[in-house]
């Protein structure tokens, strides 16, 4: 029985806390993280790809002898304050993705992928990423964190333990 | 998220707390291993850090050029673990709402690249550069300096490798400060998503110089594999001791012999493709461009090294399984000569497997079907190996050490792992699971299930041999245990996942498969917690470890497989230290259940707990109040989170006549806690478990949580319900630790008055 124990204590308890410190880690990482972003207002903000000149003209012409896939036109003048923003902001820095600040009706199309004619220019161009805002329960910090608190607790009782056996050992001896 | 500066932040934190650690663990340890006085000289003193800058830079031994390999490699695991832990982060939601996409793909990119050019095939080198010698009767590797010139490849190839990051981080805090060309350069670099096997035409396509990078810090790596390589046929061949022959040949060099073998025939292929793949991005050829060469070209050719790497890799890792199984069941490696074929057979038909990779690329059928066979045939001599572990096993006596424990588990991993690539084999099945989770299950479950495994039994096997010191054995096999838990949790469900035909390489998933995807995460971060408990162990133990007493530290002369590494260990002792070698009857158990030596075992109950009613009483009721109060900072804790409502005290006073009110209720609570739960204990104390006082308090506490989770419940459901119950649990911990504290404190008290 006091092997069962024994081994409950060194093993069993610090696996659970383990477990727990884990899930801790999960829930405290997304949790704080839904709470940061809702505070800085740094998500929901959909950015575009904007491809260049001759890589549009690449997916125009595709890979095979048969040509490319059709894709599908929008006019500059016909996109949203917002979306002409963040097309001029790409064509302006190949490097980065234009940040869509604003409304954005031509999401599905972006999406899919669409040629975007400005004056002179076909350019292809793609939703980069929604840029979604993590939907979590408000509880998830607070039970992220003690559930890692007591992980940690976990984890640290076969030395605690072993500490306070050897406290009890000290008090038997000086009674 | 800006991922750049958070894995640059993460892995600067991971620096400074292993340097700390490192400063820690040194300071604390006590007379050196062999008894000897530790210098005290600061590793800060610039003298003491040339020397060992100087040392560490220009060495050519075989046993530090090993421990430079095994340290490199353990840092890129950390690089690479910690791309796999933002990896899964990503993927505890449904919508790729932590990481960007983009950032998503250059994770898993990077995590593939990482892990298996500069993880994996190093700490083999590693680990064979310093047993592979010792075990043959080697003085040294045949080339000592092309061996070090082959490890020395490696950290620039890793930093060009992953260029990516540290020059985004450059470019961030730059241009914070100002504009310019140079910004503008370091902005341009970032980690390519492109997938590890950087498939064309996207990998020719894509603009981000970083790939260039990437393509030349590949083939750097594979100029320093090979050059190992060479090293270690040739040391094979050439510098065997006089006792050692083919026949005689141990397990492990043979299958570190057939692992340089398939290197020599893979990675110079590898060189050949990457250099094709940058003529094509920066040149204009057209190796793999539609109507030149043909993207699948690429396939073709990076598949013909892939495969074979994936044996490079997992080569070692059955040879380690090979040497140390033995020796910790008591009993000869079964089947030696069949083990031996098997590894010479698996060379061999590694390269013909390639296409296997590919049967989803509209194939001829008739060659799909050959590819079929060879692959299917391929799992023919790995069997043989599982079986013959396993007879080796059979009516030995397991000796229940952290790496006896890392071979059972691993052969359950390996076995599923390697069943799941059976079914691959077969091209209808493919076909189905191609791209799915099912992949990456399949070859998580060989590359976690078997080869770290492996090289982490190794390093508690040989632990002893290279620092004359005993890690922490306990701790050893917990972790162990962490980490086989761990691996088939996460990658048991990639593959439940890839049942459902979820594909792999998208940052967003269907919400339905959430559930699944957050307990694989949680699974992964236990792996984690496995691999920081480990580096914390080894690191610990070095300076702070039970020095050996003698060579013999597994009992290994007892089933006479006292091999030639520890022979020579036993000689080194003799020969500086004056260590009588021993005879089996007089070594000292591996592992021990002796309380002397600080294994936890349960001290009898306190006796004559009740001497003085009044005393017991006052006792009692203090240890009541302080644990009901400690209890109280837990539940208002939970109230403010919003999973423990008040009103529930009300309901309390109204149950036994009072006006229903919180506070009146609460002080209730109070009163019971410090007079009826308090006595109750006293009354019952001895017949709980734990024959400690506190662990009976403990017990008690759990015991009476259930009656409160009932009495206290307001219909809290789903997360609250989770957290409520949590909460409540650990509130009634407390209460039975300050009640049973305070009361084993008080016949301290007395005892010690008396």
């Amino acid at each position: 029985m006091s092997d069962v124990r024994a081994a409950f204590l060194t093993y069993g308890v610090p696996f659970v806390g383990s477990v727990l410190l884990a899930v801790g880690i999960a829930g405290g990482v997304m949790g704080g993280y839904a709470l940061f972003q809702e505070q800085t207002d740094r998500c929901g903000q959909p950015e575009l790809s904007v491809a260049s000149a001759e890589e549009t003209e690449r997916v125009r012409e595709g890979f095979t002898p048969a040509g490319g896939p059709n894709v599908p036109r929008l006019r500059f003048a016909d996109l949203s304050p917002a979306e002409r923003r963040a097309v001029e902001a790409g064509i302006e820095d190949p490097d980065t993705e234009g940040t869509v600040e604003g409304s954005f009706p031509n999401r599905d199309a972006f999406r899919r992928g669409v040629l975007v004619v400005a004056e002179n220019e076909t350019r292809y161009v793609t939703l980069a990423t929604d840029d979604r805002c993590p939907q979590v329960s408000p509880l998830l910090l607070p039970l992220g964190l003690a559930a890692g608190l007591l992980g940690v607790v976990g984890v640290l009782t076969p030395p605690l333990y072993r500490r306070y056996l050897a406290f009890e050992r000290r008090q038997r001896e000086d009674g | 998220m800006n991922r750049a500066l958070v894995e640059f932040g993460a892995l600067c934190a991971l620096a400074v707390l292993l340097v700390g650690f490192v400063a820690v663990a040194r300071r604390a340890g006590g007379p050196r291993a062999d008894g000897g006085y530790r210098q005290r000289s600061s590793l800060l003193d610039p003298s003491v850090l040339r020397a060992g800058v100087v040392r560490w830079t220009t060495t050519t031994d075989h046993r530090d050029v090993g421990l430079l390999y095994i340290a490199f490699g353990t840092l890129a695991a950390l690089w690479g673990g910690v791309d796999a832990m933002m990896m899964r982060t990503e993927l505890l939601t449904p919508a790729a709402d932590v990481w960007s996409e983009a950032t998503y793909n250059a994770l898993f990119t990077t995590h593939g690249i990482t892990m298996l050019f500069f993880f994996v095939t190093p700490v083999f080198f590693g680990i064979g550069n310093y047993f592979l010698p010792l075990l043959i009767g080697a003085d040294d590797m045949a080339f000592p300096r092309v061996n070090a010139i082959g490890f020395w490849l490696l950290p620039p190839a890793l930093l060009i490798t992953r260029a990516g990051l540290p020059s985004q981080v450059a470019a961030q805090v730059l241009g914070a400060l100002v504009e310019g060309p140079l910004v503008d350069f370091f902005a341009a670099l970032e980690e390519p998503g492109i997938g590890w096997t950087l498939y064309t035409p996207l990998s020719t396509v894509t603009a981000n110089p970083q790939i260039d990078l990437v393509l030349l810090g590949l083939h750097l790596s594979g100029i320093a594999t090979t050059v190992g390589a060479i090293n270690f046929v040739v040391t094979v061949f050439y510098e065997r001791g006089p006792d050692t022959d083919w026949a005689t040949l141990d397990i492990f060099s043979w299958t570190m012999l057939t692992t340089s073998g398939i290197v020599l025939f893979a990675f110079p292929l590898l060189g050949s493709a990457l250099l094709m793949l940058l003529a094509d991005r920066n040149l204009g050829t057209t190796f793999f461009t539609v109507g030149g060469g043909d993207p699948i070209l690429w396939q073709h050719l990076f598949w013909f090294f892939g495969h074979p790497e994936v044996y490079i890799l997992f080569l070692p890792a059955t040879g380690l399984m090979s040497l140390i199984l033995p020796k910790m069941v008591g009993r000869a490696l079964f089947g030696f000569r069949y083990i031996v074929y098997s590894t010479l057979a698996i060379g061999v038909l590694s390269f013909g497997v390639w296409a296997h990779h590919m049967f989803t690329t509209s194939m001829n059928p008739r060659l799909s079907a050959s590819f079929m066979a060879v692959s299917v045939a391929i799992a023919v001599p790995s069997a043989i190996k599982v079986f013959n572990w396993i007879t080796t096993i059979w009516d030995g006596r397991l000796r229940m050490a952290a790496p006896g424990l890392l071979c059972i588990g691993s052969i359950g991993t390996f076995v599923v792992g390697g069943v799941t690539g059976v079914f691959l084999a077969a091209v209808p099945v493919d076909i189905f699971y191609h791209g799915t989770y099912y992949i990456v299950g399949h070859f998580h479950l060989i590359t976690v299930g078997i080869i770290p495994m492996m090289m982490i039994a190794a390093s508690y096997y040989w632990y002893p041999l290279i620092t004359r010191r005993w890690y922490d054995r306990r701790l050893a096999r917990f972790q162990v245990g962490l980490l086989v838990v761990g691996s088939v949790v996460t990658f048991g469900i990639l593959l439940a996942l890839g049942f459902q035909s979820l594909p792999r390489r998208y940052a967003n998933y269907p919400a339905a498969f959430a559930p699944l995807q957050q307990v694989a995460t949680v699974g992964s971060y236990v792996i984690g917690l496995s691999a920081i408990l480990w580096l914390y162990n080894m690191i610990w133990s070095y300076w702070n470890g039970d020095p050996i007493d003698d060579a013999d530290v597994w009992d290994l002369k007892e089933t006479g497989q006292f091999t030639a590494e520890w022979q020579w260990l036993e000689g080194r002792l003799e020969r500086e230290y004056n260590v009588t070698p021993t005879e089996p009857e007089s070594v000292r158990p591996a592992s021990t259940t002796d309380p002397e030596r600080g294994s936890p075992h349960v001290l009898a109950d306190p006796r004559g707990l009740v001497r003085s009613v009044l005393d017991d009483t006052l006792y009692g009721a203090i240890g009541g109040l302080l644990g009901t109060l400690a209890m109280s900072g837990v539940l208002f804790t939970a109230a403010f989170i919003g999973v423990f409502d008040v009103a529930a005290f009300a309901e309390l006073a109204g149950l036994v006549g009072l006006r229903e009110s919180a506070l009146a209720g609460y002080l209730l609570f109070i009163v019971g806690g410090v007079t009826t739960w308090a006595i109750l204990f006293r009354a019952i104390a001895e017949f709980l478990p734990g024959q400690v006082l506190v662990v009976s308090g403990l017990s008690y506490a759990t015991i009476m949580s259930t009656g409160f989770m009932i009495a206290f419940y307001t219909g809290q459901s789903g997360l609250e319900l989770v957290g409520y119950l949590g909460f409540v649990l650990v509130a009634h911990w407390l209460y039975g630790l300050g009640l049973a504290g305070t009361i084993r404190y008080a016949e301290y008290r007395r005892t010690v008055g008396e």
